[in-house]
């Protein structure tokens, strides 16, 4: 079903040599990326909250009794876990980023 | 996060083998129902387990080398074409002219196995599902070992 090589989405030959890549001629020349961080921290935290909200309806529907699907009330339980870990990390790196930056001696 | 594509497919999984548990349940709880609403005995019942990929989809993916991928295994709930089982009991109300009564052809060793089978499969869906959740955790940690 997955192609193993073009999952991953940039095939092999777009990569280019090592030896350019400490060009500074590439580095000027590249794109900034179109989106910015904020935006999609924000529509991260946004995914999180809705996956939460989710688990926390079908939680709902589980304990009233309108819901028996026991499975795919855990299954959403790990995905909102697994997504809110994501933010998780990404706000450590932030933060270690942010804190290396304020100690840095001027 | 495309990790969860594993964890809808386990669902998918985990819906199945928990719709054959309820078929066999119901076979089990019917084994001796001999007369329904029709006031034909029982019927046994067997889930058919066919791929959620449509025709559609087969020739999309036939035509562009892949692309839409199946939901995952969709289960059929049929009745299986088995025998009554035939019981002499002239006494019995449901008795036909020669005093046979048909009983659902619901053999409760095979449901037996079925259930051992279901409980197994159900449990293989949950392992692939830790194990995609436990690779994505991994996959978390990258980076934070570092001090």
């Amino acid at each position: 079903m997955i192609d193993p090589v073009s999952a991953v989405g940039v095939p092999l030959e777009s990569i280019g040599p090592v030896g350019s890549v400490g060009s500074l001629e590439s580095a000027a020349g590249a794109q900034p990326p179109t989106a910015d961080f904020a935006t999609w921290l924000a529509q991260q935290v946004d995914d999180v909250n809705t996956k939460i909200a989710q688990a926390d309806t079908q939680v709902r529907e589980l304990a009233v009794g309108t819901n028996t699907n026991i499975h795919q009330v855990m299954i959403s339980l790990e995905k909102a876990h697994l997504s809110l870990e994501l933010v998780m990390q990404v706000r450590n790196k932030v933060l270690e980023a942010y804190q290396n930056m304020m100690q840095m001696q001027v | 996060m495309d990790i969860s594509s594993i964890f809808d497919i386990s669902a998918a999984g985990m819906n199945l083998e928990r719709q054959r548990l309820e078929v066999s349940a119901l076979n089990l709880a019917n084994a001796n129902t001999t007369r329904g609403a029709d006031g034909l005995p029982f019927a046994p019942l067997q889930v058919v387990v066919r791929s959620g990929m449509t025709p559609f989809d087969a020739v999309f993916n036939a035509v562009n080398g892949g692309g839409l991928s199946g939901s995952g295994p969709v289960g059929q709930v049929e009745t299986a074409d088995v025998p009554p089982r035939q019981v002499y009991e002239p006494g019995h109300p449901d008795a036909d002219a020669n005093g046979f009564v048909s009983y659902p052809g619901v053999n409760p060793v095979s449901e037996m196995v079925r259930l051992i089978a279901v409980t197994r499969a159900y449990e293989a869906n949950v392992r692939v599902f830790n194990a995609g959740r436990s690779m994505a955790m991994k996959a978390l940690e990258i980076g934070s070992g570092r001090s």
